[in-house]
């Protein structure tokens, strides 16, 4: 009856297929369009020197208040779109404009980090990418 | 280090976690062990839950006419959370005033929008963990919603839940057995003799407090079972020639962890040497009522003398009457003779090395 938990995810660990189809995910970015006829927002990102983007579908959501260039956290489960991309299915859509990206960054690996320790019995190096939160 | 095993139920109120909100992840609340003993106790690793602390979003929301049910996300896993309508909203109406103020109808509305959250928002709550139908629960005894625009809050509990962790909760209670039990030689490292004689002067001691022997010898020693199979560990590392000769035969071990764990609580003062011929005997300081009574008679003559009127005779006078008739007490076996008697109130110290006997 309870959904599954939203496992935090960074957007570019869920567009390069590291999520599997079906997963809840928890995931943050900027809201660079919205579609409202089709009830779509795109989420874009940058990491490193590349622009990561997310559809994510707000049928959930609506209605909200859009704020372009704004930042937002999303928890909802991935669906795989016919064209082979991952779409994000939102139940939970909030701005949090100010957010210190960096220091969330900080804390989502050293969360990932403990868990890792706690599964593998060592401490493993730091790492920002693959594994649950 | 696997302290796993449930601890007895004395030493329950010696953890803290009995006592607090402990700050788990949602994942080890649904993972919780319930005590052997009872469905109100569960247990995290050898620590008692009885509250927690959850932070998280609401993901599920279902209202009843006398409590609202929030499924709160916390990333780790999901859980029921029960908050109870009455006693917050009653209380604004049973106040029968208004206070600062407002008028009765928008202060329940007020109260009853802080109290009311929808599905996304972020929920702090404190409350009780039980089970209902195999799945745990959380019954709130507090509850509020959260406003986190900038997501610090929830930051900054990604980084305060795996330091409390890492801290407290993944560790043993220092007090309780669960911190050191008697297969546990407390450090890392192999078993050695000394760790092993170190490790029988624990057990002898307990083994003494808790038995009714008032004299021992290391023969009487050698029919313990408890005591024996702990001599009998075999050892992991014997760094000299000496030792790797005591530890190759059993008997040798025994006697030589016997001997040295009785001298050492000879040193402490717990056991003296009562007769030497034919065999060693050991006498219990503390259960030697011939020794108590004969200490309490020779401060309560001391005390009389005109230099002792003002704080009572002196530790080392005292020691000297005693020696005269008990040879072989030290002055650890004296102090522990000494606290014997302050703890039936027979005699109190007046300083940290008089007493006056009454």
């Amino acid at each position: 009856m309870l959904p599954a938990p939203g496992v935090f995810h960074f957007l570019w660990e869920i567009t390069s297929g590291a999520v599997q189809e079906g997963a809840t995910v928890r995931t943050i970015g900027r809201l660079a369009c919205y579609r409202l006829e089709d009830s779509e927002v795109t989420l874009t990102l940058r990491h490193g020197s590349a622009q990561h983007q997310l559809v994510v579908l707000t049928g959930f959501v609506e209605p909200f208040l859009p704020i372009t260039g704004a930042l937002y956290m999303t928890l909802g489960e991935c669906e795989s779109r016919g064209d082979g991309d991952t779409v994000l299915r939102a139940r939970v859509l909030t701005c949090v404009e100010g957010v210190n990206l960096p220091q969330l960054e900080h804390a989502v690996s050293e969360q990932r980090r403990f868990f890792q320790e706690r599964e593998g019995g060592t401490p493993t190096p730091h790492t920002t990418t693959g594994g649950p939160c | 280090m696997d302290f796993e095993e449930e601890p007895p139920p004395k030493e329950w109120g010696l953890d803290p976690f009995f006592f607090m909100f402990a700050k788990l992840y949602i994942k080890d609340i649904l993972e919780l062990k319930p005590s052997k003993l009872g469905r109100k106790i569960h247990f995290y690793k050898s620590h008692p839950v009885t509250k927690v602390e959850i932070l998280g979003a609401v993901v599920f929301k279902q209202e009843r006419e006398k409590f609202t049910c929030y499924g709160v996300d916390d990333s780790t896993g999901v859980i029921k959370c029960f908050c109870w309508k009455n006693s917050r909203q009653n209380k604004a109406s049973d106040s029968g005033q208004s206070i600062g103020g407002l008028p009765m109808a928008r202060q329940q509305q007020e109260l009853q929008e802080r109290s009311t959250l929808e599905l996304g928002d972020l929920i702090r709550a404190r409350g009780r963990v039980k089970t209902y139908r195999e799945q745990m629960e959380v019954s709130a005894f507090s509850y509020c919603k959260v406003d986190d625009p900038t997501l610090e809050v929830q930051i900054s509990w990604m980084r305060e839940v795996p330091r409390l962790y890492r801290k407290y909760y993944d560790k043993p209670c220092l007090g309780s057995s669960a911190g050191k039990r008697p297969g546990d030689t407390g450090s890392d490292g192999p078993l050695t003799l000394s760790k092993l004689v170190a490790l029988m002067v624990e057990q002898l001691r307990e083994f003494l407090r808790e038995s009714k022997v008032s004299t021992f010898s290391l023969q009487d020693l050698e029919t313990v079972d408890s005591l024996v199979s702990v001599a009998c560990r075999p050892l992991e590392s014997t760094p000299t020639e000496e030792e790797a000769e005591i530890a190759a035969s059993n008997a040798k071990r025994v006697r030589h962890v016997f001997t040295h764990a009785a001298q050492k609580l000879e040193e402490e003062g717990l056991a003296f040497v009562k007769k030497c011929y034919p065999v060693k005997v050991y006498q219990v300081t503390v259960k030697d009522q011939e020794l108590l009574r004969v200490t309490r008679q020779i401060i309560l003559a001391d005390c009389k003398l005109p230099h002792n009127a003002d704080q009572g005779c002196h530790f080392l006078s005292v020691f000297r009457s005693v020696t005269e008739r008990f040879r072989s007490v030290n002055k650890a076996a004296l102090r522990q003779v000494l606290d014997a008697l302050e703890l039936s109130s027979d005699i109190v110290s007046s300083t940290g090395s008089h007493y006056v006997a009454f």
